[in-house]
C-alpha cells in the first residue's frame, strides 16, 4: 500500500509542474497583462510604457524562473492590480468557494444517493423515470440560467433569499441549489448504474437468500461496491468547485476563487490567473490522490498495479 | 400550540423575506455596479476604472470642477486660476479647507502629491493623466503652479477630472496601499471600510467646506457593492436591494421603467461610435485606400435607421467625429453623408471597384447588433463586410497590429471635454492611426502646441473637414448611458459618463 501511495504521490507531484508550465505559457499566450494594467481605452504607447515599467519586458522563460523560484517559497506572487500578495487575495476568498463547495456538494450527495438507490431497486417505476428527468433536466440547464431563475423567483418575486452576497448564510442557499443542481446528474446517474449492477450480482442475491434484512443487502453490501465510481467522479466534482465555480460565483456575486479568477481575466491580472489555475489543479490532483487511495482501501486488487 | 409554532415560523420568514425598501429612512444610499470589471483600487491613480473615478469624486476634490450641466469650470480647492504663460497655469487655494484627518490642506499638498504621480517611477496606472506634468511648484501656502513639459491646451480639463489633490506627507507614508485600504481625503464623503473590489462604505464628511460647487446637504451613507452580473444588478435593483444602478440595456431600462417604485433617465453621452476605415493601406487592403471607395461606404451606411432602431433615447446620428460641446468639435466643419445607396452604387461603378469590395469588418460584442446592419447595408451596394467579433482587448490589439480594414467602435475621449483626446488621439502618427496623412499630423500638432482658442478652433475645424472629406472616420452616432433608481430619489445624469453620486438626494 505504501508503494502505491508512493508512486501516485510522485504522479501528482509531476501533474503539478506540467501544470506550472501549461498555464505560464497559456497566459503569456492568451494574456497581455500590460494592456489590462492600462486599461482598456489606453494606447499603444501607453501599454508599452507600462510594460517597460513593470518589468513585463523582460524574456517569458526568465519571468516563468523567476515565478517558479517565488513558488518553490511558497509564495504564489504579487499582484500587479490589486498591489496585494495573491495568497492574500486568494485566502480572502477561498472560505467563500470551500463553503459553496461542500454545501453544494452535500446537497447533490444528499439528493443523489437515495434518489439513485430508490431509482435502482426498481427500474423502469414511475420514481426511476422521475429521477432519471430530473437528472437530464438538470444536466441539460446551464448554471447562469438556472442561477437568473432562482434569483427572480426566490429573490425578486417572493423576496424569501437574498438575491446576492455572502452577508450571511441565506446568500449560499440559492447559489448551493443552482451548483447541486448541475452537479447532482452525473452522481445520480452513477449511483442508480453502479446499484442495478451490483444489486444483480451473484454475491448479493447470496446475501439474500442467507435470509439477511434488505435494507442490510442494500445499504451494507451493495452500496459499499456501488459507491467507487461514485467516490472517484464525486472528487472530481469536487475539485471542480473548489477550483470556483466561475459562472455561480458571478451570478450571486459571490466573493470566491472563481469569481477572482473572472476578475483577474477580465483585467489581464496574470499573477492572478497562474495561481488559480495551480490551485485548481493542486485541487484536482489531491482529491483524485485521495480518491485513488479510497478506492485502493475498497478494493485490495488496485493496489497490485 | 402546533398552530401557534406554524405561524411563528411563518411570521419569521415573513421578517426574512419581506424586501428592504429604499433607505430613505436609514439616510443610506446603496449603489451596485462592477459589470465592467473589478475596481482594482481605492487609489485613483492605480485604477483603471470609471467606478475609481466615481469614488474619487467623493472622497476628494480637485482643484477645479467642472460643471457637469455646461462643461465650465468652477473654483473648487482653488479660489481662482489664471494662465500665467503657455505652460503654466497657477491656482489660488482656499484657506479654510480640511483632510478628513482634521489636517489644513495647503499648496504643499498640490505640489506633493502631483509630483509623486507624475514621476514615472512612480508607476501610476493611466500615464496619459499626468505625463504632460513638468513641475507643480507650491509658491506660498495658498498658491501653486503646474508647469507643462509643452503647451498642453486641455491641461485645466485633466487639473479638474483626473487630478484628485491627496495629503502628501500621508500619501507619502502609507503609499498606494495605504490610501488604498484607508482613503483620506478633503472631500464631501469619509471612506469607513474598504472591502477590496467587494464593497465600499462612505460616510458623510459633515465638516466639508461650505460653498462647494459639489452642493451641500448629501445623504448620509453611501453603500457600495461590485456585483458582476448585470442580470443580477437589475434583480438586486427590483427586489429593494439597491437605489441606483447604470450600464443597464435599453431592453432592461424599458422592463424596469414599467414596474411602479422605480424611474429611469437616459443621458446622451460624450461617447460617439465611429466606423474606422483603413486608408493607410496598414491591413493590405487596397479597395479601402481609394477615397471613393470610403465615401460609398459612408453613403451606404443608414445611421439614422441604426439610432432609430437600435440604440434609441436621446441618440443621434454625428456627422463629426467628435462630440459636439467639445472644445475644438467644429460640428460644421463636418462632411454630412446622406443615406444614398444610388449614390454608393455610382462611386464604386466609377471607380472601377464595383463588386470588387470584400474585407473583414472587425467589432466587439457590445457593438454587434450595429454592426451587423452596417455589414447589411452595405451588402445592399456589393461590398462584402465580413463581420469578425473579438473581446475588446482581442480587437486592439488586432488594430495595433495592422489587421482590421474596418472596425466599429467607440470612444468616449476619457470624458475629457477637448478633441485632442479625440482625433488627437487617433491620427497623429501612432499604432492608432490608421490615416497616415501628413498633413492632417501637422494640423493636429500645431493645435495642441498653443494654448489660443481661436487657433486651435481653425486648426481643428480643418482637421475634421480632412477626416470626414475623406472617410477616414464615418462618425455614427452618439451614445446613450441608461441609469435607473428608486423613485424616492433625485437624480440628474450628465454626459460625460459619471454619476457624481454626491448630487444625488432623496426627494
Amino acid at each position: 500500500m505504501l508503494r502505491y501511495a508512493v508512486s501516485r504521490l510522485l504522479l501528482t507531484v509531476a501533474v503539478l509542474l506540467t501544470v506550472t508550465l501549461v498555464a505560464f505559457v497559456l497566459t503569456e499566450v492568451v494574456v497581455d497583462p500590460a494592456a489590462g494594467l492600462a486599461g482598456a481605452d489606453a494606447s499603444a504607447a501607453e501599454i508599452e510604457q507600462i510594460r517597460h515599467e513593470y518589468g513585463l519586458d523582460r524574456p517569458a522563460p526568465l519571468r516563468y524562473a523567476t515565478w517558479l523560484e517565488h513558488l518553490a517559497r511558497g509564495d504564489l506572487g504579487q499582484s500587479l492590480h490589486y498591489k496585494q500578495a495573491v495568497a492574500t487575495l486568494i485566502g480572502e476568498r477561498l472560505p467563500v468557494t470551500v463553503t459553496l463547495a461542500f454545501s453544494a456538494m452535500a446537497l447533490a450527495l444528499l439528493l443523489a444517493l437515495p434518489l439513485g438507490i430508490l431509482a435502482a431497486l426498481r427500474p423502469g417505476s414511475m420514481l426511476d423515470r422521475v429521477a432519471l428527468t430530473l437528472a437530464v433536466t438538470g444536466q441539460a440547464l446551464p448554471s447562469f440560467w438556472t442561477g437568473l431563475m432562482l434569483i427572480v423567483l426566490f429573490g425578486v418575486t417572493l423576496g424569501w433569499l437574498p438575491v446576492s452576497g455572502t452577508e450571511s448564510w441565506l446568500g449560499y442557499v440559492l447559489p448551493s441549489v443552482t451548483l447541486a443542481l448541475f452537479t447532482l446528474p452525473v452522481l445520480l446517474r452513477l449511483t442508480r448504474a453502479g446499484m442495478i449492477d451490483v444489486l444483480a450480482s451473484e454475491y448479493v442475491r447470496a446475501a439474500r437468500a442467507r435470509g439477511l434484512r434488505p435494507a442490510s443487502v442494500v445499504l451494507r453490501h451493495a452500496l459499499r461496491n456501488a459507491v467507487m465510481p461514485l467516490v472517484a467522479v464525486g472528487a472530481v466534482q469536487l475539485g471542480y468547485l473548489l477550483g470556483g465555480s466561475i459562472v455561480t460565483e458571478q451570478v450571486f456575486a459571490m466573493h470566491g476563487v472563481g469569481y477572482l479568477a473572472w476578475q483577474a481575466i477580465l483585467i489581464g491580472d496574470t499573477a492572478i490567473i497562474q495561481a488559480v489555475v495551480l490551485l485548481m489543479a493542486f485541487f484536482y490532483a489531491a482529491l483524485t490522490l485521495a480518491a485513488d487511495l479510497l478506492n485502493a482501501v475498497f478494493d485490495p486488487r488496485l493496489r497490485l498495479g | 400550540m402546533k398552530h401557534r409554532a406554524i405561524l411563528a415560523l411563518w411570521l419569521c420568514a415573513i421578517a426574512i423575506a419581506t424586501p428592504a425598501r429604499a433607505e430613505k429612512a436609514d439616510d443610506t444610499l446603496r449603489v451596485v455596479w462592477g459589470a465592467n470589471g473589478p475596481l482594482e483600487s481605492v487609489d485613483f491613480y492605480f485604477s483603471t476604472r470609471r467606478t475609481g473615478m466615481e469614488i474619487a469624486s467623493l472622497v476628494w476634490d480637485t482643484l477645479v470642477w467642472r460643471d457637469p450641466a455646461d462643461f465650465s469650470y468652477k473654483p473648487l480647492l482653488a479660489k481662482a486660476w489664471r494662465q500665467v504663460d503657455d505652460r503654466t497655469l497657477e491656482f489660488d487655494l482656499r484657506d479654510d479647507v480640511t483632510f478628513h484627518d482634521g489636517t489644513k490642506f495647503t499648496a504643499a499638498d498640490v505640489a506633493g502629491t502631483l509630483t509623486r504621480v507624475a514621476d514615472p517611477g512612480f508607476k501610476v496606472r493611466v500615464p496619459r493623466n499626468v505625463n504632460w506634468i513638468a513641475s507643480v511648484v507650491a509658491v506660498d501656502p495658498h498658491r501653486v503652479r503646474i508647469v507643462s513639459k509643452q503647451p498642453f491646451p486641455p491641461a485645466l480639463d485633466y487639473v479638474a477630472n483626473t487630478l484628485p489633490i491627496y495629503p502628501a506627507e500621508y500619501y507619502a507614508k502609507v503609499g498606494p496601499e495605504g490610501m488604498h485600504a484607508h482613503p483620506i481625503g478633503t472631500g464631501p464623503y469619509r471612506m469607513v471600510s474598504v472591502e477590496t473590489a467587494k464593497a465600499y462604505r462612505l460616510e458623510r464628511n459633515d465638516g466639508y467646506f461650505k460653498g462647494s460647487p459639489k452642493g451641500e446637504n448629501f445623504i448620509k451613507t453611501i453603500d457600495v457593492r461590485e456585483v458582476p452580473d448585470g442580470q443580477t444588478q437589475v434583480a438586486e435593483l427590483l427586489a429593494h436591494h439597491a437605489d441606483i444602478m447604470w450600464d443597464l440595456s435599453t431592453d432592461q431600462l424599458q422592463q424596469i421603467a414599467r414596474r411602479k417604485g422605480f424611474r429611469v433617465a437616459q443621458a446622451e453621452t460624450m461617447r460617439v461610435g465611429y466606423l474606422g476605415l483603413d486608408a493607410a493601406g496598414r491591413s493590405n487592403t487596397p479597395a479601402l485606400r481609394n477615397v471613393d471607395v470610403r465615401r460609398a461606404i459612408a453613403y451606404a451606411v443608414n445611421r439614422q435607421s441604426i439610432v432609430q432602431n437600435l440604440m434609441g433615447g436621446p441618440a443621434r446620428v454625428v456627422d463629426a467625429p467628435c462630440y459636439g460641446k467639445m472644445f475644438g468639435c467644429v460640428t460644421e466643419a463636418a462632411h454630412h453623408y446622406d443615406y444614398a445607396p444610388d449614390k454608393a452604387r455610382e462611386l464604386l461603378r466609377s471607380s472601377g471597384f464595383e463588386g470588387k469590395v470584400a474585407f473583414d469588418f472587425y467589432v466587439y460584442p457590445l457593438m454587434q447588433a450595429s454592426a451587423e446592419a452596417v455589414a447589411s447595408d452595405l451588402a445592399k451596394v456589393g461590398i462584402t463586410a465580413r463581420l469578425r467579433t473579438l473581446e475588446y482587448p482581442a480587437l486592439h490589439d488586432a488594430q495595433f497590429n495592422d489587421r482590421t480594414p474596418m472596425v466599429l467602435l467607440s470612444w468616449g475621449a476619457y470624458s475629457v471635454n477637448d478633441v485632442s483626446a479625440m482625433i488627437g488621439f487617433f491620427f497623429q502618427p501612432g499604432k492608432e492611426d490608421y490615416a497616415r496623412d501628413p498633413e492632417l499630423h501637422a494640423w493636429l500638432r500645431a493645435a495642441e502646441a498653443t494654448v489660443d482658442p481661436a487657433k486651435r478652433k481653425d486648426l481643428y475645424g480643418k482637421a475634421i473637414e480632412r477626416i470626414t472629406d475623406r472617410v477616414y472616420w464615418l462618425p455614427l452616432f452618439t451614445f446613450v448611458q441608461n441609469y435607473a433608481f428608486a423613485d424616492q430619489l433625485s437624480f440628474t445624469p450628465s454626459a460625460d459618463e459619471f454619476a457624481r453620486l454626491y448630487r444625488v438626494h432623496w426627494n
